[in-house]
């Protein structure tokens, strides 16, 4: 039980080490440095004062040098300075940390619960016309891009039906407070929550499908149906927790994915996370924050690695030892590339 | 059995795909002026003008242009990424994969970091700082792509180099070399063929989410970007993002459903429960 996670931990430094190292030879590789935009910024200076303040922040000395002062600084969580908000990132990050994870959130527990659902029932009759149906939506909510899902359903809900808002995390010339206030920023989250959604069910109807068939098939399966038990004691009791595994390995996988999708919709509904900020930071080149973010999605995705190795040993006996059995390994379907955006 | 090319699903996505690669290469004698000129009047919704077929954008361009020429982009874009993934991705996997032990471990941790960072916003971060261009587009998205293909080749590679004709060729005094390219890597193709209309589509969709973000090639039109132009005027003229947003679909739907379709007709165990 102790080992898997002191492993993950492990991993989770190595990662960060890593991703430190990566960030730093990005950095180096941006054309000018920081002082060169104090330069820029401050209009007229000597070639004396630049040098002074290259000595002052270290960039005179050897990249090693460098590399080991960055890291000695993000270990006491100084991720470096925002050029556009003038702010350290690590504070910016961190605000924007909760919104992201509401709607990354609220979107995985939808999806994962819709796309299961579907995929059992696509799962009890192969190539039916239950099958063909899910199927055949989920290949096609597989194929659209989010951006382009979240601005039909603007058209759609916000413009011409005029039911949600198209925008933002809360009413603010509504000023609601209190119950009513959460209630309003539930509101602002359907539209985002459901562009997301879309492909993730589509994701996860199509995997859970694959797993449940391939389980149905199984020895123990005929035996439960043999010695009399109910078709729904047979699906949700017998199958269901074996089936789930696959979709679970898939979901830690894809948790890096989806915050990168997590960018486009953010930046589409202006849902002011993670997603939003970067695309603030694109527009005004703004590396550092870019960087910060890298980071922090990375030590997100590890730790969401973890909590579903949790769940897996919590499910699976036969993963309660150190991950040597092949029960954990994603079937051949997830193999296939991840999507991006 | 019926043959397996006859399905419908490889009819419907390989039709899609020649429509599509049809456009590209008609696109400069169809259309041979720059997309990004203006045509006619701004805001001319799809079926009132006979010039401008699927209308003009809020700057007066031809919607129908720029959907020919953004076929080029797309299928550009999503080919060489594609392209470039396969070769880190083979690489990366024959290696770990043939000699196992600590190159194996050391890969293995490699890819395992590639795929824990959000390979969107890598390559964001990438573009961002190269300048976006279609090469730079291209290197972004291949290097932040491959590690599915490093994994597929890898465990091949490792259950393929203990069969007995790996042995037989050792035997023989094969080298290294000649065991990965002529013994190995031949036989390990199928998965990697399938997984390539995968990596096309998914290249093609980030590509199109670069250029909707703004980060696009500024000196060509494309699907993504046409989109983005067309968030501007979606209360007056959605037909703008809506009909660049449909070719998307259409392509990624073509692509997707091919790869469905070898992924049964080439994996034995799929087709028995198929027929």
């Amino acid at each position: 039980m102790l080992l898997p996670l002191l492993r993950r931990l492990l991993q989770l430094v190595g990662i960060v080490l890593a991703i430190a190292v990566l960030d730093f030879i990005l950095l180096k590789s941006l054309p000018g440095d920081l002082v060169d935009v104090i330069a820029s910024e401050s209009g007229s200076v000597t070639p004396e004062y630049l040098a002074e303040l290259r000595r002052l922040y270290g960039l005179d000395r050897h990249y090693l040098e460098q590399l080991v002062a960055y890291i000695g600084r993000l270990a006491q969580g100084d991720l470096g300075f925002s050029f556009r908000y003038g702010e350290p990132v690590f504070g910016l990050v961190l605000d924007r940390l909760p919104t992201t994870l509401a709607l990354v959130g609220a979107a995985l527990t939808l999806s994962v619960a819709v796309g299961l659902l579907l995929g059992i029932a696509a799962a009890r009759r192969p190539h039916g016309v239950t099958d063909t149906l899910i199927s055949g939506l989920s290949t096609l909510g597989y194929s659209a891009p989010l951006f382009w899902i979240a601005l039909m359903l603007i058209v759609l809900f916000g413009v011409k039906l005029g039911w949600l808002p198209i925008g933002g995390i809360r009413d603010v010339s509504a000023r609601h407070s209190g119950w009513r206030g959460s209630l309003d920023v539930v509101h602002h989250l359907i539209l985002p929550v459901a562009t997301l959604s879309i492909y993730y069910v589509a994701v996860y109807a199509r995997l859970s499908r694959a797993s449940m068939i391939d389980v149905l098939t199984e020895d123990y399966i005929r035996t439960a149906r043999a010695k009399g038990a109910r078709e729904g004691r047979v699906i949700f009791g017998h199958a269901l927790p074996n089936a789930v595994l696959p979709v679970l390995t898939m979901l830690g996988v894809q948790s890096s994915a989806l915050l990168g999708g997590s960018i486009v919709v953010e930046t589409v509904f202006a849902w002011p996370g993670l997603g939003q900020l970067s695309f603030e930071a694109i527009k005004s080149r703004d590396i550092p924050v870019l960087l910060g973010v890298l980071l922090f999605s990375a030590v997100l995705v590890v730790l969401s690695n973890l909590l579903v190795d949790l769940v897996q040993m919590w499910l699976d006996p036969r993963v309660r030892r150190p991950r040597t059995a092949s029960a954990a390994e994603p079937r051949a379907r997830t193999e296939q590339p991840g999507r991006l955006a | 059995m019926r043959r397996w090319y006859l399905q419908p699903s490889i009819l419907v996505g390989g039709a899609t795909l020649l429509a599509v690669a049809g456009a590209a290469l008609a696109a400069g004698t169809l259309y041979p002026d720059d997309p990004l000129d203006m045509v006619g009047a701004p805001f001319t919704w799809p079926g009132t003008e006979a010039a401008t077929p699927l209308g003009t954008d809020l700057m007066g361009r031809d919607l129908l242009a720029g959907l020919m020429h953004g076929a080029r982009i797309s299928l550009l874009v999503g080919l060489s990424s594609a392209f470039v993934s396969l070769l880190i991705g083979v690489l990366v996997g024959a290696t770990a994969g043939f000699y196992g032990g600590g190159i194996d471990a050391t890969l293995t941790r490699i890819t395992e970091l590639f795929q824990t960072i959000p390979a969107f916003l890598l390559a964001i971060i990438l573009v961002a700082i190269l300048k976006p261009t279609v090469v730079t587009i291209v290197f972004a998205l291949g290097v932040t792509s491959w590690t599915s293909v490093a994994r597929l080749v890898r465990g091949e590679f490792a259950t393929l180099r203990e069969r007995d004709f790996v042995r037989a060729s050792i035997a023989l005094g094969a080298g290294d070399l000649h065991l990965i390219f002529r013994e190995i890597l031949p036989n390990a193709w199928t998965p990697v063929i399938v997984s390539t209309a995968l990596l096309m589509a998914n290249a093609i969709l980030s590509e199109a989410g670069l250029s909707f973000l703004g980060l696009g090639d500024p000196n060509v039109v494309s699907w993504g970007s046409m989109v983005g132009l067309g968030r501007d005027a979606l209360r007056t003229g959605w037909y703008m993002t809506a009909i660049p947003g449909l070719a998307i679909v259409l392509t990624i739907l073509g692509l997707n459903l091919l790869s469905d379709a070898l992924h049964g007709a080439l994996n034995p165990r799929l087709r028995r429960s198929r027929s």
